[in-house]
């Protein structure tokens, strides 16, 4: 028995995928927001999010989610209308928290049958305890500002008459508004004279948001008004463009909302609102059907809100109520229709008072002045919809893009194939025309590729985010107060990459708090000042990514390890012949943990080892570094195996190699005088005041050969992280740019890798270069860093 | 009937240094002319290099000089066996493919040798065949 509808099976994925999506964007502003202030913004952005995950496990069948995203909507909701409110924050994002994580947790369970889905009744009545704890309070405050009070105040008092004010509405999915409204500026310009505009700078980065929220306003002066409007009608992405006037009396456009018209005063016209219960899920669709049923009674003049199928809608009427007006024969079955609906709460037959019937009168006159703050209320939350709903990104299968890369791999080596063609070679007449198309062709080629490969690559910073969650649950639990640093975050890597990388990380992270760093009276005890610190940190080198977790904690003695590794049984040679390195390395073999105590986040010794494992299968390495009360430092290496990097092309003794450019800081050709022959045979340069080694790399890599003088090849200044020293190369043949394929992993045995090749590259034309790996080089070579020399 | 076909399978045999040796079929996946093969460095001198296989990066090692015999002449009639071992592919370079024949994998008597890159030997058609275990042959995990 499946827990969703039968039929949504093949809605699973996008619903898992779309709810973990939304969560993760709801961990991150909570955890953003934590500490510092919770912005109008944000508190949409999570009601929204509720609103998505309610909606859609409706929609899936998976009440008890939906519920419980119901519960969590109603606390945002009154906290969004009452932004002003002081409320009890450490039990709100606790709540919210157990929230998302109920929900992970839930949706994580999903297609497991065995597991039932949970029951969080319980833990739903506390959410409706605190919604009506925050609605109570929010009666306390009489004062509450209006909620409506968005409105953008579009005539000023003293404007002349002869201005002109225009309103243009661009469609929803125009993606630059301000963009074409300065067009529209442009165009209009022959036949008017534009005074200003609102909003007034177009180029400021709130314009769009601005636009979309309110609407483009131009004042102008002009003599032929409907050739301007004709011209403004006529612009791209342009829905709506139409004169407004200045309302007659002073109507006030920041009228809430709520104060909606009660009636209208046209003949035979009556008006009912509708209420539905607090638990209806989807408003609308009830008010759809109510409106459906409602067809053989009588001639339906409008509803408010008129356009059901918008997301506001459900909101609206959740507020406001649903009302309907209708030409009807007899009011009372009207009213007998709309009480008999399913989920109606209540439903009236409103008289139209004169005075309202009046003030509608006047809202007529100034439809814009309406239309705003009923804008700018519903706004915000389309607009932070477009960021993942809207249409400009969309999700795809990992496999496809794998596909695509392969086949736009072999597309380049087939135009290769075709354009250097050897029958060509052949053909004695004229080819200018073929080559120029040949070019063409090879351009975009080399664009498609670019393009194809770019796609995979997405930052670090997703992995990282989620340790956030980490530190800061872990931080309540343990009282360590940890700050979580990140640098570099913007690193981007293979989309696969990342999401290798997602379990170790947590595993580092969460020893790095649990056992690097000690409690803060250890800390006093220490004289440690600084606050506790743990810092993510990624970047490149040597076309690896490089992902770091450095502590500021006890740091990992090197005695106490061995002696724990003796304990276990787990040394491997006599005790005194462990290097501190090695020390350290031995907390990634299975059986070790240091910590006496197991605790709920880690200690149970299965750690690290598994890390290495995991890491070690996709090509990575990890390293360890680590000072006794300074701090220690996990170092992750993963192979951007799918990246492209640029290399130069060198020959040694015959043999083309490349070498990345990102090792390389500068290329020159030896003088006799900077040369110095170390009397144990080494050669040695001297470059700007610093003695360097040379490292030939024939010699680097064996290459059988005479060998030349340094002074006829070509010098590579290469450093990497402290490491320096001066490549020698035959010569320099070109530079490209390459995708590093790994070897294959029967060539492991020869350990290429850490001889200093750090794969290869098939080219253009097919054939293979292999790619030096100038930090492994170096270090195989003897070169030590700057730390190492002391 | 059936058990037996399926149980029946097919060597593809060559020869090299006066001798027939085969391999199984299933793990065969292709057979190619020798391509342009790119040298490496640091590794043993019967590994002759890459090649260029379709978009992947393939190793080739020489069959000969794995199995420790002196060079052989290469014509053109040498080829490249590539080999699936357990999801890495290896071209080996051998000096002629003689063809496939079908074979009883019970009839082959085992080596006595353990751990010997020749899984046993099989009589057809009045020749000795010695047929390849091909992961023992690509020093996988070594």
């Amino acid at each position: 028995m499946s827990k969703f509808d039968a039929g949504m099976e093949s809605m699973l994925d996008t619903f898992v995928f779309e709810s973990t999506e939304l969560l993760e964007n709801l961990d991150e502003i909570l955890m953003r927001t934590e500490d510092s202030e919770l912005g109008a913004d944000d508190i949409a952005e999570i009601f929204r999010v509720m609103h998505t995950i309610k909606g859609s496990s409706a929609m899936m069948g998976l009440k008890n989610m939906s519920e419980l995203a119901h519960a969590v909507e109603d606390i945002y909701f009154v906290i969004r209308e009452n932004p002003e409110l002081e409320c009890d924050r450490p039990q709100l994002y606790e709540l919210s928290f157990t929230t998302s994580d109920y929900l992970k947790n839930e949706i994580e369970n999903l297609e497991d049958e065995s597991v039932p889905l949970t029951d969080f009744s319980e833990f739903i009545e506390r959410l409706h305890g605190f919604a009506k704890y925050l609605t109570d309070l929010a009666k306390g405050e009489a004062a509450a500002p209006p909620s409506a009070g968005k409105a953008v105040e579009i005539f000023s008092p003293d404007e002349p008459e002869e201005l002109k004010t225009v309103q243009i509405t661009f469609s929803e999915s125009c993606m630059m508004p301000s963009i074409r409204a300065m067009v529209l500026m442009n165009s209009v310009s022959a036949e008017a004279e534009v005074v200003s505009t609102i909003p007034a700078d177009l180029e400021a980065d709130s314009a769009d948001d601005s636009i979309r929220e309110n609407g483009f306003y131009i004042k102008l002066l002009c003599d032929d008004m409907d050739k301007v409007i004709a011209l403004l009608k006529d612009g791209v992405d342009v829905e709506k463009a139409e004169e407004i006037k200045r309302p007659a009396a002073a109507a006030a456009p920041e009228k809430k909302p709520e104060a909606l018209p009660a009636g209208s005063a046209e003949e035979g016209v009556s008006t009912y609102l509708v209420r539905f219960e607090e638990g209806c899920l989807m408003p609308a669709i009830r008010a759809m059907v109510l409106v459906n049923s409602l067809a053989k009674e009588g001639e339906l003049v409008r509803t408010v809100p008129a356009d059901l199928e918008k997301d506001e809608a459900e909101e609206e009427i959740r507020k406001n109520g649903f009302r309907i007006e209708i030409k009807a024969k007899d009011p009372d079955s009207v009213l007998a229709v709309l009480k008999d609906g399913l989920n109606v709460l209540t439903a009236d037959k409103l008289e139209p008072p004169k005075a309202a019937a009046a003030r509608e009168k006047a809202e007529t006159a100034a439809p814009s002045a309406q239309a705003a703050p009923a804008k700018a209320a519903a706004a915000p939350k389309k607009d932070a919809g477009g960021a993942h709903g809207g249409g400009s990104i969309i999700s795809v299968k990992l496999e496809k893009l794998d596909r695509l890369l392969d086949l736009v791999a072999e597309i380049v080596i087939t135009e290769s194939g075709v354009t250097s063609n050897p029958d060509l070679k052949e053909y004695t007449g004229n080819l200018d025309r073929f080559h120029k198309s040949a070019r063409e062709l090879k351009k975009l080629t080399d664009e498609l590729q670019d393009v194809v490969m770019s796609i995979r690559m997405v930052p670090v910073q997703t992995a990282f985010q989620k340790m956030s969650r980490v530190v800061r649950d872990m931080n309540k639990t343990l009282g360590k107060n940890v700050n979580l640093v990140f640098v570099g975050a913007e690193t981007e890597a293979d989309k696969s990459v990342v999401d290798i990388l997602g379990d170790p990380l947590m595993h580092i992270v969460r020893n790095a708090v649990d056992h690097g760093i000690e409690m803060p009276e250890e800390r006093a005890a220490a004289g440690k000042t600084e606050p506790a610190t743990v810092t993510l940190s990624a970047g490149y080198e040597s076309g690896e990514v490089v992902i770091s977790c450095e502590d500021n904690g006890a740091g990992m003695d090197p005695k106490k390890l061995l002696a724990k590794a003796k304990k276990n049984g787990i040394l491997t040679k006599p005790e005194n012949e462990y290097t501190d390195a090695e020390c350290y390395e031995l907390i990634m073999t299975a059986g070790f943990s240091t910590n006496e105590t197991v605790t709920e986040y880690s200690g149970r010794g299965v750690g690290m080892d598994v890390v290495r494992k995991n890491i070690e299968t996709v090509g990575g390495k990890m390293s360890i570094d680590s000072e006794l009360g300074r701090g220690s430092k996990f170092t992750i290496r993963i192979p951007l195996s799918l990246s492209i990097i640029d290399v130069l092309d060198v020959t040694a003794n015959g043999s083309e190699l490349s070498v990345p450019v990102s090792s390389v800081k500068e290329i020159f050709r030896a003088e006799e005088s900077q040369l110095i022959n170390d009397p144990g045979g080494d050669e040695l340069i001297m470059v700007r005041e610093k003695c360097l080694r040379v490292i030939r790399l024939a010699d680097a890599f064996e290459l059988e050969g005479e060998r030349i003088p340094l002074t006829e090849g070509i010098m590579l200044y290469c450093a990497e992280g402290d490491r320096e020293a001066v490549i020698f190369a035959d010569e320099l043949t070109s530079d490209q740019q390459v995708v590093v394929k790994p070897l294959s992993i029967l060539l492991n045995k020869f350990d290429l890798k850490k001889k200093g090749i750090a794969g290869c590259s098939i080219l253009a034309d097919g054939s293979i270069t292999l790619i030096t790996d100038i930090n492994e080089l170096l270090i195989y070579n003897g070169i030590k860093s700057r730390a190492e020399l002391g | 009937m059936a058990a037996d076909r399926t149980s029946a399978g097919q060597l593809l045999t060559f020869g090299c240094a006066d001798q027939i040796y085969a391999f199984d079929i299933i793990s065969v996946t292709d057979i190619i002319e020798v391509p342009e093969i790119t040298r490496l460095p640091m590794v043993a001198e019967h590994i002759l290099g890459i090649m260029n296989l379709r978009g992947k990066v393939v190793p080739v090692m020489d069959f000969a000089g794995r199995m420790g015999f002196p060079p052989q002449n290469y014509d053109e009639h040498s080829c490249i066996i590539v080999v699936d071992c357990e999801g890495a592919l290896l071209g080996i370079k051998v000096p002629k493919v003689i063809d496939a024949e079908a074979y009883d994998p019970d009839e082959v008597s085992p080596s006595p040798v353990e751990n010997s890159v020749i899984t046993g030997y099989i009589e057809l058609k009045g020749r000795r065949i010695s047929v390849i275990d091909c992961l023992a042959f690509s020093e996988k995990g070594k």
